[in-house]
Formats: C-alpha cells, structure tokens, sequence
C-alpha cells in the first residue's frame, strides 16, 4: 500500500485515494482530429520513468492534484516523500534511486 | 401539523454506566457547511485554519477543506453564527444538519477502537485535540474531529445519515472488546 | 525399538510446561494428557508416540522433525479444524487430535501403497498422466481428489470471528530473540514507538532452549524491552512487508478472536528473523527418529521430553555438539557423533518404516540407534528483506545467504545479518535499534510537517542518521546439502533430491521452473527447511555453484495464514432512507440497490401502479443523486457537463439533461433545478450519485478553477418521496401552501416551501411515472414524519405506497430509459433518441467532438458510424415476457442483431412491453423483430410509433 503524499491532507494510503492515470491535456473540441481526439481518450505512455499522474484524495480532501511518479519504482518527488528507498542512508535524496521494489517482489503468491 | 425528527439511528441501546467507551448518537445537532472563496470577508470571520478546529460561542468552527468550513452545535447558536457571516463573494451556506449523522465517541481507549476500523494515525502527534480531517471508518468516508472533553479524549465521526445506523453498529463492534457503551 | 522410547523427562530448568496443571486430550482416538505450556506435537510425543502423520504423496509414516511451526510432518486435525500445525500450537483441554493423510488409520494406510508405484507420481506425473483426454477430466478429478492432502474440512462449523487492527508504530521488529529484543529496547529507549512480533510462543529465540545462562540473558533482555515499553506480540507473524514499509502482521494470540489481522505502518522496520535450521538429505531422512538438533534441544529443554534411548549425532557446529550436551544430560546414551568438520558423513538409516534402527556412515559401517540428529547447518530466512526489494547472496564460506542492499527504512540484525558472539549480536541489535529510532524520528519529522491536521514540529528536520554500525563477522561453516545418496528435500511436498534431478534433466533447470514443475518449497513450510537444499540440489545437477544459480524469490506470507485473518471484519456498509424503519414495519420486499435498502414492492407491484394510475401512489426515491450547486457559474458548469443548455433557464424553473463522457457514451442523466439565480439543484440516477459529483468536481478543479462553483452533496440530507397520480395535487393541497395549480406551478417546474409542517421542502413537477406527479425533497430527520402524514391524510383518495417494481414499469409504460439498463458501455448519446438535446452549437462541452461524429457533424470527412437505436417494442405474444437482455435475431439464423434492455407486463395496457436496442434499420415504427427466448424458442417483437406506450402526448403529467 503506497503512501500517497495528498498536498493537503499529508500522506494518505493508496486506498484512500483515487489514481486517474496520466494527465494528459485535452485538445481544442472544435478542431480536434479524430487521430487528436482518439490519442486524448485512448492512448497512454507507460515509461519506465518518471510520469505525472492526476490523483482524487477521495476519502480526504476531496481535491484532485498531479505528482510525478516514477512508474518503476513509485517514487514520488514534488513534493518529495519519505519512502522506500536503496542506496546510501539519507533519505534527503529520497526523490532519486529505487523504491527497493523490484518487479514481482510485491505480488502476492502462492509459496 | 405534528412534525417528529427521526434521528438516523433508529435501534435502541441500553447504556452501561461503568464502560471504558461512550457512544454518543448527537446527530440532531446542527451542522452548517460553509464555502468561502480566497479573500472573501467570511473566510476572514471564521478565522480557522484547515484542518484545524475551535470552539466559539458555542459553536465549533472546523476547516474541513482548504476552502470549506462546517459548523456544529445547538441550532440556535449556529444559526446565530449563519446569520453574522458577511456573504460577500463567492460565498455558499447549506445546512447540513439532515444530511449528517454525527457521532461522539469518547474515552480513553477511544483510538484504540478506532484503529480496528481506520487506517489513518491516531496518535497524539497526528491526530491531537482540535484536529480535523476526513478518512474511511468501516469503509464509510466521514469527517472527524478531535474534541476532547475535559481532558478526555473525544472524537466527532460524521457520516452520510443513510450510512448512521450501520456506522453506530460497526462503533459498538469495534468498542466491544474495550465495553463500550452506547446511546442514542 | 518400541514407540515408548518416546517420554516426559523429570523437571527441566528451562521447561515451559506447567506439571500443576494437566491437560486431557484425545490423540488418535486414545485419551492421551499433556501439560499447561505443552504445544500439541510435544504432548503426543511424551506420551510416548512417534509418528504423526503420514506425508502427502506417498503417505509415509512421518514423526517431528523440528517440533515447532515449520515442522513439516506435524499437522494434524484439531476437532473441525484441519491442518493445524501440532508443533506449534499450545495445548488446551478436551481437544480432539487427529493424523492427517491416514486412510483407514495412522499405523496401515492404503494409500501408501503409492510408495510401492512412486515412479507414477515422479515430477509432473499428473500433468503428464492426466492431461489428456481432456473430457476425461471430471472422471481423473474425482480419483485424485481421494488423494488430496490435508484434514476434513467440516461445513457445519461456525464462524469464527476475526479481527482487524491498524498502526503506525515508529519502529516494528520482527523476531524475538535476542538482537530483535536488544533492538527493540534501544529504539523504545531513544523515545520510537516500537512494535515487536515474535512468531513463536516465547521470547528470546535460541536462548530459549540453550543453557540456564542462556535463559538468564534472554529474560534480562525480555524484562528490559518490557520496561523500556515495547508491544510485544508473541505467537504473531509479519507476514508481508510491501512499499512503504506497509506490514501484515497475524496475531494468533489475540485474547477475543480467532486470529486478528494488523496492518501496520512502520517508519523502520528491523529484521531479525533469525536463522532456521536445515535438514540434510540422505537416503533414510525422513524416517521416524531422525530429528534436526534444534527440534531435539526444544524437546529436553523446554518440553522436558526424552527424544529416543540411542542417539547418533551428525553435527558440523557448536549448536551439535550442545546437543550432544542435553543429549546426555537427559539419560540418552550416545552411540556416535559423527564430525562434520573432520569429514564425517552419514548416507542413510536402516529401520521399518516407523522408526530408524541403525545409521550407516560416510566409510559404510553402521551404528545401531533409534534416534539421529543432524546439525548441518542454517537457512537464512530472508522473506522480509525479498519483499523489500533485496536479492540475497550466497556466501559459501558461510554456507548461507545474506542480505545485500535494502531500503534504508529496513534494517537487518541478528542471525540474518551475521554470526558473532552473543554479546556482539545483542551489540548489533541494539546499535540497529538506535539507527532505526533515529532514521524513524526523521521520517515521523517530515510526516508531520507535511500533514495540516498533525501537532506542529519544532527545529529543522532531523538528520537521517547514517549507518555506522560495526558489522557482524561470518562464521565459517561446511557446506552440508546432500549425501552421497538421495533423500527427501521437501518433506511437506514429499519430492526427493532424485525427483528434482531428473526434472532438471527434463529441462526444468531453472530454479523457478524447477519449483513450479515439482511444486518443491510450495508447500506450508514455504521453502523454509528445503529452498537451500533445492537449489543446492539443482546447482550440483547443473555442475553449477549454488551462488550462479540463485534462489527463488521469497514472496508474502512468510508464514501461511487462514483466508479468516485475511478477511478479518468484514464490514459491508448499507445505506438507509429515514423511512426504513416504515417500510420494515409494512413488510416491504427489500431489494439491495447498489448499498442501498429500499423496497422492491409491498405485496402487489401490478396493483400498486393501477393504484398510481387511478389513485395516488408515494414513493420513496431518497437514493436519488442530489447536489446543491451555489455560485454564479453553475450555468457554465451544466453547460459543460450537459449536453444541453442551461443558461437561460429561469428561476423556478426545471430541465433534463443527458451527460456523456469524453468518448459520448452516456454516463448519467436527470433534471436540474433553478432554485435561486445563483443556487441550483442537480439530481443524478441513484447509482450515478458519487461519480458525477467527482466527474463534476474533476472538470471543475482540473479544468475550470476559475469558475465559482461549490458543490455540496445533500443526496441523503433530503428524503426524497415522488406523490405521483391523479390526485396527488388533491392529496398535496391539503399540506401545503404552496399554489398548486396547473398554471401556478407548471410541468417542470420547482418550488420551495412547507409540506405538512416541515419548512424548507423543494418541490418539483416531474414525472418519471407518466402520470401527474411532485417529487418532494423533505429535511430528512423529518422524512418519515412527512411520509406518514402523506398516508394519513390520503386515505380518504386511495393512497398507496408503491416500491421500485412498480416505479420500473410505469417509467417503462412511459418508455424512458435508464442509463445502464437500456444503455451500455458503447451506448453513445445518439442511440437514446435524444438527438435534439445534444446542441453541437455550444462552444464546448463534454464528449462533443465525439457526439458530432456519431451525428455526422465533427472536424474532418470520416463517416458516421452507424448507432444502435433505442426503441419501444410490444411483443406479438402479450403472455411472454422476454428476460432483459434477450436476443434480437436475423430470422431463420443465429445472427446477433440487437437485444431487448427493459421488459416488463404492464398491468394498464395487458400488454408485455420493453425496450430495446437494434440497428437503425430495424428501427421503424412496425418493424417485427425475431426474440430469441432462454428456453431456444424465438418469438416477434413489433417496433412502436413512440418511446412511449401510455400518454404518448403526455397530457396526463402536464394536467
Ligand atoms: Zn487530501
């Protein structure tokens, strides 16, 4: 369960908020392309890196902000986080390095 | 014409005297959100921060969100409190004293009850008296509010009315193993 | 030798066992006594039993191995529960033991007639066997399910009831002895909260069962931790450790509940897990009497029982040779200590299959005993730091693995993290405990400065402190796997160091692949006793060193847990109108509506719309999505989320509006009021009532800041109940000033005032029904006192109430469609006939660009697609009644073409009716539409004129 820094409410759990994925702007509705149109609905970059996402502090605040999360590590920076985090022992650098999560390692199995 | 006020909570409890927990079903008492925008003259009277909370002329002042405010207490004296909001501005006032149902819930052990039924940290340094915030209790999103009662810990859970008689139910659950004792 | 060799040993100074206090159990079908303190397996084993149980493959007899929680050959049927773990838990009074995979009994089992034909259970002998022919499945499941492992399952038991905590300590230790001990009273000394959790029953790991200046230095630590204020939960696990140090614990030991279930937050978390003892693979190993030495020194020094009278001991470290101490120190006499470490070896046991006579050595002689004890060394046990993202590393000077990086908010200690002497394992703990607390002091710093509600921080964030503790050396140890011969590797999966070779020569020479094709380490000891030997198996078979072919990845739980703790309380909230309790009492049929309650009828649903249609009906509609809109640019925001217009309706006035999302399909719909200029009413489908108020919050405050809106929420702050039939407005006059009159108070429009005593009561003309009808939103504390006066005061005009069922056909008589039943999640605007409410003229508005496609009208020359109409239909056949989503097919073929959405009988018109959705050419007014029916028989359907079935003109709600 991620720790979600809410700008109003502090660190939230996960649950308690609402992930709407990427932001991505919205084209002009009177001349949008259907191509234009198509890519704001429909098609979403998955990089391994950074990526700023909009979040709902559903069961907080109620207000929708973005964060920039790193999509392989969950790191969040802007505001930075104290969270998981592998290298040398300061946490003042939290917002570069790896969250120590490794593919696979959190999902639930059956051994 | 004869008009009755029916309180979410319908059951009927028998309060035991001695327990460690009290259950308080206040959910007639008026409740009063306040919206008011940046710079607006009743943002400068209610003078409370987020997520922060006080009591004035017998009116509790909680900032529920950065730009919303509830008012709790005796319908006079909230209405009083209404009636004195410059509403200069985008400013917006609707009762909520029907749509709420407010509990309060009180004792020493009150967090540990809570923390059967809420993630978020009870801890004095997290949650100490006049703080307020919203989270899931029993999967119901509610306001909550530290109010200690002279000296004792206290904490107002606010919920959507519909969700009350469940919510009252899933508070005497999780205050069974402290004894807990309820009324309303 | 006989099974009695087995018994209770005088008095032990470091026994847990109360001898004042005797318990009474059943073993087998025998009464069997035990003491206070016992766990089960020690019970049955001082009373002199050896096996106990038969492992799950082969069936053979099995007895302790390590006579604690991960004892693979101890679980055993307590009462109804199967699968309990004897070596593990306490024993109580009256229980009723069982073996487990004994059939018909412990001492003949049929089934281990499987020994006899292993070669048919080799690897992936039921994939293999079984897998074809495929439609012989069913048959092949119901012999191998008489061949299912495990206890019987009873399903009369009761529930048991579990629970569920959450915490956010500053520090949790995981383990119990005495660096986790050590840390946790440093942490708790430099002002941490800390949680530790210890899996067994008593603190103090090793020491526990070590000399009495052992105990001496695991109480002294106890009696600090406690004084220091540590939680201390024994018999509890941390089963997961995910990101952000979000940590499952199960508390077995939970006073009031079965199991209960934490959920913790750790600022730090220390891992001292320890180190677990592994069992050496030989032919022989898993023949009742050969023990791991920790299991033997458990035996003598906590439970007070004599393991065997003849004793071979295989060590290879000071932890054997102690053995050979207790050993002795209990009446059993020494046969032989074989050396590990002057090249000693030992390849197998001579015996029956229920006990071992003799052990034949490395240079082929043989020691008569009927008890071996091997000591060859340790698994790292390092699920915790796997699932912070750690990848182990194999040392084979050490012969173990040992973390490499974690996160800095996990911390290793203890046997995890190193060897030493006790006095540098407890120096190591606590210096972690310190780090931990300090790493956590500026973690809970920043936490609270970020959190507006926390109590304010004083002085600048502290330090992350750095880690500069002095590192624990490794203790050289032999590399001790495998024999010259072959032997079981997973007891609890019964699969042998030869099944795992000739696997690895099929190919599955990868070390997951392996474990997944032999379903070693995947059974309840989850890989604890056996990953090592596995991989060490898999590495020699590969002519690989065990560093080159790695491990598996250690993933939650670190010990296995019930689908009870899991679940924990399960809460499952459900919503209410204030005029429930009425409903109750009238013996109204609930119907469960998203999580509301609400009456589906009260009886008679056909004569409860009759009654709306002649009479005058009341409904409770409370679950009605409201939302109070104040502010001047509520016509901006419904021009965005409608896509109709809005700015020029007047004050007091009421309109519909359809909402669809970016890509057009419809989202929600209802009508929306103008009480004030500047204070609106919006209604939404009931099951729309959360998600519009964040879909409208969303554009609000990601796209249009700047507006001034605020949007309160009053769905349940409102009781909301629609009088609907021709006398309703007689009815209403009686309790209200409000003018009534047809040209006072017009169709669709909305006034506020008093009903029946109660101020502030909004009122609208509308009709859902079709029929004259006001839908009252009342206070809701004074709902069910509005409710009831309606009904007093109509009894003289026929008053009903009448539930959704009725509500259902009388909208259907009505035709109006209802989002998410006649449409679907490809249902564009257009479908719904309500083409005229879609104004592409508007600058802008959500899903526009979308709408003007499916319209024929957007940017560039691509075609319309073609959309599904939404269209009324009655069928041929007024006696069928097609369910919801029945087939519209091409006649004579099985082509698809559309679906009936909505159905129902309508009592006005003796006519079965619906909706339905077809292409557009199928869409003219008597068209005949082939239904497919559930039963196979097709049946016709004609298209109607309007949506409407009753009151096409709609004279009768606008009377
Ligand atoms: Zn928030």
């Amino acid at each position: 369960m991620l720790l979600v820094p809410c700008p109003n409410c502090g660190p939230r759990n996960q649950s308690d908020l609402r992930l709407l994925g990427a932001a991505v702007p919205r084209p002009n509705p009177n001349t949008a392309t259907r191509a234009e149109w198509g890519e704001y609905l429909y098609l979403r970059e998955n990089p391994a890196d950074w990526l700023q996402e909009t979040w709902y502090c559903r069961a907080g605040c109620r207000t929708y902000f973005t964060l920039e999360r790193h999509q392989a590590t969950n790191e969040f920076r802007n505001p930075p986080m104290p969270g998981d985090k592998v290298g040398n022992s300061t946490y003042t650098t939290i917002t570069v390095g790896s969250s120590g999560k490794q593919a696979g390692a959190n999902e639930g199995d059956r051994t | 014409m004869n008009v009755t006020f029916t309180s979410p909570v319908t059951a009927s409890y028998s309060p035991s005297p001695d327990a460690a927990l009290t259950l308080v079903d206040e959910s007639a008492h008026a409740k009063v959100i306040v919206r008011a925008k940046a710079g607006t003259p009743a943002r400068a009277s209610l003078a409370q921060v987020f997520a922060g909370s006080r009591e004035s002329a017998g009116v509790l002042i909680a900032g529920t969100r950065p730009d919303e405010w509830m008012l709790l207490g005796e319908p006079t004296a909230v209405a009083a409190r209404v009636a004195d909001l410059p509403m200069d501005g985008h400013v917006s006032v609707v009762d909520w004293t029907h749509g709420r149902a407010q509990f309060r819930l009180s004792g020493a052990v009150a967090t540990s009850a809570l923390e059967k039924v809420c993630g978020l940290d009870w801890s004095n340094d997290m949650m100490p008296n006049g703080a307020v915030t919203s989270g899931s209790v029993a999967k119901v999103t509610c306001d909550l509010i530290r109010n200690d009662v002279d000296g004792t810990p206290s904490y107002l859970i606010l919920c959507d009315r519909s969700f009350g008689q469940y919510l009252f139910d899933a508070l005497i659950d999780s205050g069974q193993e402290f004894g807990i004792s309820a009324s309303a | 030798m006989s099974a009695s060799s087995l018994r209770r040993l005088p008095e032990q100074s470091g026994e847990v066992i109360d001898r004042s206090q005797p318990l009474k159990f059943t073993w087998n079908g025998k009464t069997a006594v035990g003491y206070a303190g016992d766990t089960i397996a020690s019970a049955i084993a001082a009373g002199g039993n050896r096996i106990m149980s038969r492992s799950m493959k082969y069936h053979r007899p099995r007895g302790l191995l390590t006579a604690d929680f991960w004892d693979p050959n101890a679980f055993v049927q307590v009462d109804d529960e199967p699968n309990v773990r004897s070596g593990h838990r306490l024993l109580t009074a009256g229980i009723n033991v069982g073996p487990q995979n004994v059939w018909p009994s412990l001492d003949y089992d049929i089934k281990s007639a499987n020994q006899l034909v292993g070669r048919f259970l080799s690897p992936g002998f039921y994939y293999k066997t079984f897998i074809h022919p495929q439609k012989l499945w069913p048959a092949y499941e119901k012999v191998l399910a008489q061949f299912a492992p495990g206890g019987t399952v009873d399903y009369e038991s009761e529930m048991a009831y579990f629970d569920k905590r959450y915490t956010h300590p500053d520090v949790v230790v995981a383990g119990g002895g005495p660096a986790g001990l050590a840390a946790a009273t440093a942490a708790a000394e430099a002002g941490a909260s800390v949680l530790l959790v210890e899996h067994e029953h008593h603190l103090g790991g090793h020491l526990r069962y070590g000399t009495d200046a052992d105990r001496a230095i695991a109480n002294g630590l106890e009696v600090a931790a406690r004084a220091a204020g540590v939680e201390i939960l024994v018999d509890s696990t941390v089963t997961g450790r995910y990101e952000d140090n979000w940590l499952g614990i199960v508390q077995r030991s939970h006073p009031i509940a079965s199991e209960r279930l934490i959920k913790a937050r750790a600022k730090t978390l220390i891992v001292a897990a320890g180190l677990i003892e592994r069992p050496y693979v030989f032919a022989g190993n898993d023949r009742p009497g050969v023990l791991l030495a920790s299991a033997v020194r458990r035996l003598i020094n906590m439970y007070a029982v004599k393991p065997g009278e003849r004793a071979v001991v295989f060590t290879a470290n000071e932890s054997g040779d102690q053995t050979v101490e207790d050993l002795e120190r209990a009446g059993v006499e020494i046969a032989g200590v074989v050396d590990a470490r002057s090249g000693g070896n030992i390849t197998g046991t001579e015996g029956s299959q229920k006990a071992i006579s003799s052990v034949t050595l490395g240079n082929g002689s043989s020691i008569d005993a009927d008890l071996l004890v091997t000591a060859v060394g340790w698994t790292a046990p390092t699920s915790l730091l796997n699932m912070s993202g750690d990848r182990p590393v194999y040392d084979p000077a050490a012969a173990r693995f040992f973390p490499d990086r974690t996160p800095d908010n996990v911390l290793v200690t203890g046997g995890l993290a190193g060897d030493g002497s006790l006095d540098e394992l407890i120096a190591h703990g606590s210096s972690t405990g310190s780090l931990a607390a300090g790493r956590a002091a500026a973690v809970r710093h920043r936490v609270q400065a970020a959190t507006a509600r926390a109590a304010a921080v004083s002085g600048p964030e502290p330090d992350m402190p750095s880690d500069d503790r002095v590192p624990l050396a490794r203790a050289a140890h032999p590399e001790l796997f495998r024999s010259t011969t072959h032997g079981i590797v997973d007891y609890s999966e019964d699969v042998g160091s030869k099944d795992l070779v000739s696997a690895t020569k099929e190919g599955y020479d990868s070390v997951e692949l392996l474990k997944r094709y032999t379903t070693a380490t995947m059974g309840p000891a989850q890989g604890k006793l056996e990953t090592v030997n596995t991989v060490a198996v898999l590495a020699e078979a590969r002519g690989e060193t065990i560093a080159e072919v790695g491990t598996t990845i250690w993933r939650p739980p670190y010990a296995p847990l019930t689908l009870g703790a899991l679940a924990g309380r399960i809460f499952e909230p459900e919503r209410v109108s204030s005029i429930h309790p009425w409903h109750v009492a009238q013996g109204a049929k609930p119907i469960l509506a998203g999580q509301w309650i609400r009456p589906e009828h009260y009886g008679d649903p056909q004569a409860e719309v009759t009654n709306v249609r002649t009479n005058v009906g009341i409904i409770d509609v409370t679950p009605l999505g409201k939302l109070d809109l104040q502010g001047e640019d509520v016509p901006r925001l419904l021009n965005l989320l409608y896509t109709n217009k809005w700015s020029k309706l007047a004050v007091g006035s009421v309109r519909y509006g359809m909402m669809c999302a970016e890509d057009g399909v419809v989202m929600d719909d209802g009508v929306t009021g103008r009480l004030e200029e500047n204070r609106w009413l919006m209604t939404t489908t009931s099951s729309g009532a959360g998600t519009v108020w964040e879909w409208a919050e969303n554009w609000l405050q990601t796209a249009h800041p700047d507006w001034d809106v605020h949007i309160t929420p009053v769905t349940t702050a409102y009781t909301s109940i629609n009088v609907a039939g021709p006398k309703s407005r007689e009815l209403l006059a009686r309790l209200t000033d409000v003018d009534l009159g047809a040209d006072a108070f017009e169709y669709m429009q909305v006034r506020t005032g008093t009903v029946a005593g109660v101020d502030d009561c909004i009122m609208w003309r509308i009709g859902f029904t079709g029929e004259l009808s006001f839908e009252l939103h009342v206070p809701a504390g004074y709902g069910l006192s509005v409710w009831e006066t309606l009904m007093e005061q109509g009894a003289d005009l026929g008053i009903a109430p009448f539930g959704l069922e009725a509500q259902r056909i009388m909208r259907l008589e009505k035709g109006h469609f209802i989002v998410g039943q006649d449409t679907d999640g490809l249902t564009k605007g257009p479908t719904t006939g309500l083409e005229a409410l879609i104004k592409l003229d508007k600058d802008d508005f959500v899903g526009k660009p979308e709408l003007a496609w499916s319209m024929g009208q957007g940017v560039g020359d691509g075609e319309a697609p073609e959309l599904p109409v939404l269209v009324s239909v009655q069928m041929t056949d007024a006696s069928i009644v097609p369910p919801e989503a029945s087939q519209i097919l091409a006649p004579n073929t099985t082509e698809i073409l559309g679906r009936i959405t909505s159905s129902r009988y309508s009592p006005t018109l003796n006519a079965s009716i619906g909706l339905a959705q077809v292409p557009p050419a199928l869409a003219q007014s008597g068209t005949v539409l082939t239904v497919l029916l559930t039963n196979g028989d097709r049946t016709t359907a004609i298209v109607q004129e309007h949506h409407s079935h009753v009151d096409p003109e709609g004279s009768r709600l606008r009377s």
